[in-house]
């Protein structure tokens, strides 16, 4: 518990040095928002007004303050290209990209798992040694290139949904998870692979440990000593792996909305940086930076759940 | 009860490592099955109970009750394994399952073989049989995982999985071997007790020749995957009749005194006053001081040249940090440490100065402290590039010559990796390293307690062959106090990180204990 607290203080801290570094960044950039917003026809008085009612003349910190707290009151700013609160905009969008990712984040963790553990079991074997070489044809595409072959074979050839078909969670929930469900496996396919051989890796090598012999010798079926007492230990090192491959899914995947022309984050960030939207790119910035910190400290705190030689200190 | 026939067991087709042996265990007995490493004992317990890996195969009648276990498939013998037969192990801390709690392990055997019981009574069950191995306050461990558990309670554990589903037999493969001496005595009364009280039969497999003495009803010899020899521990002992049987008792550290005593006029060869060595202590909040723990107390003796002086201690008393310590391995170190060769003094304190082939070190496990990469020659020549004397690599290459020559091994030997090499001849090369830059003194933690006794005793003769021939000292730590005897002049005591030496009277009296 103590662990926990300590963890979540350090988290915090983290964040408001990456927000606080992140502001800096957009300080830095050149180009001056008052001299855009009013054009360059402006006089440098019309321009000086603007500054000083807009605040932009106060002081760094005092700014910085400012714009911190306009966030944790859910106020990310205006768009300056739609002219609309950041906030409207951005949860449509990352509505899409957060059922998106646990989506594919379901799918590929029910299926790498239980499929590691069998790959490991019968590496002897025919049906290990077929699925260790598929898993190497699998990692070696890429996911959008997955991702016109699913369109492909699945949509177009048999037939199974309407490829790019976009139904929104409003209209219809279900539809809404469905046409997200191709797009999900494109993006889980090559992590499946990923961790398939890396857990594989991890059971192989707890095979070989005493305790599997002890539990062997209580009378435990292969199934009961693969799925119990080694799974267990070799989680432990794949917990990171796992946790890195929810902060990438959670950021949202640029490639895979644009192919399977999904309205999510990625694609939004693109077009945003392209258009100078700053209020836009860096509330997005902010939403992964949030993410990859917030999911490794999760990782951290899981570590010792799954572990219990970890000191609490 | 078990009745063992013309079992043969060989690996991938190819290897047989257990030809053809016969063997039986009546109710409630305990047999010993003794042997040295390789000798097929191993194999043959986790043949019994069923263990095997899929790459051997296993031949014979395994007659358990009447009925003949290696004729039921694989899902009819599971009935047996934990129930039954059950089997327990060297190494208590990586037997158990790290990530699950000692209940959960306890009661697997019943939710696998006690389909019927309900969780209350697993639970009853469970805190009987902890009760019976002895562990006090059995509802707070249940909760507990192994590393939270002492040595002695994590195999204490392992019995109690043993015992929980009232066996018929219990393999005991080296039970005792990585527990300290007193844990193992408590062990084993603990085992004999069960024994006798549940009419529980044991196979008691191990190489130590004198718990099996006072443990067993009944002693196989297995020696090459044979077994050679049969009778009660007295007539194995006293009147052994074959001959490996006799080279094996022959080998056993008897105890007796180290005859020839030194003249009394050697030189001082290392000089240790108020030596201490710390460990930092693990900071529980950041912002506190460095704590530093006392591992070795203000030690001070003195070694003399051609002196062989044994360090007896319990492990965990702080005799390898103390040896590491005089090398100058320790950076956290009180007191002072000098060695005097030739009207020369060093200060092993000081990292600056030169220290080459002052002092050497053979450690305990020769097959870690060889690099498993690299040829004997490249190894044992490595000192000799880095001290730049010999310039040419055939003066090294004959000065290596020489050196294996010394420790007993032939020429051929320069040109082979460590994984060729048998424990006793790595060792061999360990102690090659150490004498050849000429070290006037050498450290030799536990040289031989990785090793069977038949090339124990090898290595002892040749530590001390070498000793007279060239006059060497020898720090000699051990746990064993019959070989520390036999081999050294004067003995210290370490308890705690405090050193005492013995009276002879001490050393004496400690015979008639045994």
């Amino acid at each position: 518990m103590k662990y926990f607290i300590k963890k979540t203080v350090s988290m915090i801290i983290t964040l408001l040095i990456v927000s606080f570094l992140m502001f800096l960044v957009f300080e830095i950039i050149p180009g001056d928002a008052a001299v855009s917003k009013l054009g360059t026809e402006a006089t440098p008085e019309q321009v000086e007004r603007y500054r000083e009612s807009m605040g932009l003349n106060d002081p760094v910190p005092v700014r910085y303050a400012r714009w911190l707290a306009g966030y944790l009151h859910g106020d990310f700013g205006t768009s300056t290209k739609y002219e609309r609160p950041v906030a409207g905009l951005l949860s449509d969008k990352l509505t899409v990209t957060l059922f998106l990712a646990v989506e594919s984040f379901f799918f590929f963790f029910f299926i790498s798992i239980p499929l590691g553990v069998l790959v490991a079991k019968y590496s002897g074997k025919a049906f290990g040694r077929i699925s260790h070489l598929l898993m190497q044809i699998i990692m070696a595409i890429t996911s959008f290139f997955t991702g016109i072959l699913l369109v492909f074979i699945f949509g177009i050839t048999l037939k199974m949904f309407t490829p790019y078909r976009f139904v929104a969670p409003g209209d219809s929930f279900l539809g809404f998870l469905g046409c997200l469900f191709p797009a999900a496996v494109a993006i889980a396919l090559p992590k499946i692979a990923t961790v398939v051989r890396f857990l594989k890796q991890s059971v192989t090598s707890e095979e070989r440990q005493d305790y599997v012999r002890t539990a062997y010798s209580k009378g435990a079926s292969s199934n009961r000593v693969y799925f119990l007492h080694i799974l267990k230990n070799a989680m432990i090192p794949v917990t990171t792996i796992l946790g890195m491959i929810l902060a990438e899914v959670m950021a949202g995947s640029i490639v895979i909305e644009q192919v399977f022309n999904l309205p999510g984050l990625g694609r939004f960030l693109v077009s945003s940086i392209g258009s100078r939207d700053f209020p836009v790119v860096s509330a997005i910035m902010l939403y992964m930076a949030a993410v990859v910190i917030i999911i490794n400290n999760l990782v951290d705190i899981l570590y010792h759940v799954v572990d219990p030689r970890i000191q609490n200190d | 009860m078990l009745e063992v026939k013309n079992l043969r067991v060989s690996f991938d087709d190819s290897d047989e490592v257990v030809h053809g042996i016969d063997f039986e265990i009546g109710e409630t007995e305990i047999v010993g099955i003794i042997g040295e490493s390789g000798s097929g004992k191993s194999v043959t317990a986790l043949s019994c109970i069923g263990l095997l890996k899929d790459n051997a195969t296993c031949t014979g009648e395994i007659i358990f009750k009447g009925k003949d276990l290696n004729k039921l498939s694989d899902e009819e013998r599971r009935a047996y394994k934990g129930t039954e037969i059950t089997q327990i192990f060297q190494e208590p801390l990586t037997s158990l399952n790290p990530v699950l709690t000692i209940w959960h392990q306890l009661e697997e055997p019943l939710i696998l073989h006690r389909k019927n019981m309900s969780p209350a009574d697993r639970k009853k069950r469970v805190l009987q049989a902890m009760q019976q191995v002895g562990l006090n306050d059995p509802e707070e461990l249940l909760d507990c995982y192994p590393h939270e558990l002492s040595g002695g309670m994590r195999q204490r554990v392992m019995i109690a999985i043993g015992i929980i589903c009232h066996p018929s037999l219990m393999i005991a493969d080296e039970p005792t071997t990585a527990l300290d001496v007193n844990l193992q005595d408590q062990i084993l009364a603990l085992l004999k007790r069960i024994s006798r009280d549940h009419h529980m039969s044991i196979m008691f497999i191990s190489h130590n020749m004198s718990i099996v003495r006072n443990f067993c009803d009944r002693v196989y010899v297995m020696h090459k995957g044979n077994i050679v020899e049969t009778g009660t521990p007295d007539e194995i002992f006293f009147d052994p009749k074959e001959d490996y049987t006799k080279k094996l008792i022959g080998s056993i550290p008897n105890g007796k005194l180290r005859e020839d005593s030194l003249k009394g006029d050697e030189k001082t060869i290392l000089k240790v006053e108020d030596f201490s060595v710390f460990y930092k202590q693990q900071k529980k909040r950041f912002y506190e001081k460095t704590v530093l723990k006392e591992v070795v107390k203000k030690v001070s003796f003195e070694l003399h040249e051609g002196e062989m002086a044994g360090l007896v201690g319990r492990s965990g008393c702080g005799k390898s940090t103390l040896s590491l310590g005089l090398l100058g391995l320790h950076k956290i170190t009180k007191g002072s440490v000098f060695f005097e060769h030739d009207g020369k003094k060093t200060n092993m304190l000081d990292r600056h100065a030169d220290k080459h082939g002052v002092m050497q070190m053979v450690f305990q496990d020769p097959y870690g402290s060889l690099n498993p990469k690299k040829k004997i020659g490249w190894i044992l020549a490595e000192p000799l590039r880095m001290k730049g004397e010999l310039k040419t690599s055939a003066e090294r290459k004959q000065r290596v010559h020489e050196v294996l020559q010394e420790v007993g091994l032939d020429l051929s030997y320069s040109r082979r990796y460590p994984s060729d090499l048998s424990g006793g001849q790595r060792q061999r090369v360990c102690i090659a390293v150490a004498l050849i830059q000429g070290a006037r003194l050498i450290i030799a933690d536990e040289p031989v307690s990785a090793l069977d006794v038949t090339v124990q005793k090898q290595i002892l003769e040749l530590i001390l062959d070498i000793q007279r021939r060239t006059g060497i000292a020898v720090l000699f730590i051990s746990h064993d106090m019959n070989i520390v005897r036999q081999m050294c002049h004067r003995i210290f005591h370490m308890t705690d990180g405090k050193l005492n030496e013995l009276t002879p009277e001490e050393v004496s009296d400690d015979i008639h204990k045994k």
